[in-house]
């Protein structure tokens, strides 16, 4: 695999896991 | 530029340093047990607090220790065996107590948040704390057989510490697979924007700015910069274990490692702080507010300033 494609899919997976984590700390409050 | 520590002023550090994760850890659990009994919120507080404080002040140990183990090469009667065998332990106990105090965060972010007990994030940072306190003091254990004979067993502590966690093998990775450091830098820099940026939203509502908006809301962003934090945190250590020599020695490096410190502590204040929390929409923030904002983007604008600077004013690369 070209390498600037195996590190975009890579930066792309990551800044996905870190929206999803933010989102579920976020339902963790209460919506204010 | 010229140094701000030799190597073995960083040994000396690692000296000093090294007993905060194990005795600050141990605190932190007593005082976590103390709130379970006595039902005291404030006391919890007070214990992840502290765990988030003892994290963010792990770095510099870990830091340090390879700055030890390089004024300590070619010295008689230390064993290399011994030391990596510290080092192993001791990454493994680093990479516990970052997810401890990543973990305290959230749990004192919540409980700024909610009226809902926040039991089960407390209990996470219980247990985690128990396994990082029996990591550390393994560590400690391994590091003092370093230079302290009489704790060493007969057959010596020094076992060679296998599996994929030892900083042989991340160094390895890093270097043999091509892909890992350009992803690395470019996953830095992502974690960077994410901090900076919530970072100055967060200061500049303390300088005066955006009064529409309460402080409350601005917080609500916080994860976002924690976790750009714990981004480049793993991402930091991966360039740190993989070339060592480009980082112990270098003064962009250690001013980086002073400014990260003081930006994480800016960070658990503004998380923390009553009277930020108290400001409405419209608010006046008060003097102190600005203090700790200005202080905020001071670190945070040197922390990325001297990282850029690592091979320009130091001497990586």
């Amino acid at each position: 695999m070209p390498l600037p494609l195996i590190t975009g899919l890579i930066v792309l997976a990551t800044l996905a896991v870190v929206g999803v984590v933010a989102y579920l700390i976020d339902q963790t409050v209460d919506r204010d | 530029m010229s140094a701000i520590a030799s190597l073995g002023d960083l040994a000396h550090l690692h000296l000093l340093l090294n007993h905060a994760p194990t005795v600050g850890t141990t605190i932190a659990v007593g005082l976590l047990v103390l709130a379970f009994i006595r039902k005291s919120d404030d006391l919890a507080t007070v214990a992840l607090e502290l765990s988030f404080g003892v994290a963010l002040v792990t770095l510099p140990v870990f830091f340090t220790g390879l700055a030890a183990q390089a004024a300590l090469a070619d010295a008689e009667g230390v064993s290399a065996g011994a030391i990596t065998s510290h080092e192993d332990a001791a990454l493994f106990s680093f990479v516990m107590m970052a997810i401890t105090g990543v973990v305290s965060w959230v749990a004192i972010w919540q409980r700024r948040r909610s009226s809902r007990p926040t039991r089960g994030t407390v209990i996470a940072v219980f247990v985690l704390s128990c396994f990082t306190l029996t990591a550390m003091a393994r560590t400690a254990l391994l590091g003092g057989a370093i230079r302290h004979p009489e704790i060493t067993s007969s057959d010596g502590a020094a076992e060679a510490a296998g599996g994929w966690l030892t900083t042989k093998a991340v160094a390895g990775f890093v270097t043999q697979h091509e892909w890992v450091w350009p992803t690395s830098e470019a996953l830095h820099f992502l974690g960077m924007s994410l901090m900076f940026g919530t970072l100055l939203i967060v200061s500049l509502r303390l300088m005066g700015g955006m009064k529409s908006m309460s402080f409350a809301a601005a917080h609500r962003l916080l994860p976002f910069g924690v976790l750009g934090f714990a981004i480049n945190v793993v991402t930091g250590m991966l360039f740190f274990i993989a070339a060592p020599e480009q980082y112990v020695d270098n003064v962009s490096f250690h001013w980086k490692v002073v400014l990260l410190e003081l930006m994480g502590a800016c960070f658990l204040l503004l998380t923390v702080y009553d009277r930020l929390w108290a400001l409405p929409a419209g608010g006046v923030p008060p003097r102190m507010a600005r203090v700790l904002a200005v202080s905020t983007l001071v670190a945070a604008v040197g922390v990325m300033y001297f990282g850029r600077m690592l091979p320009f004013i130091g001497n990586a690369f």
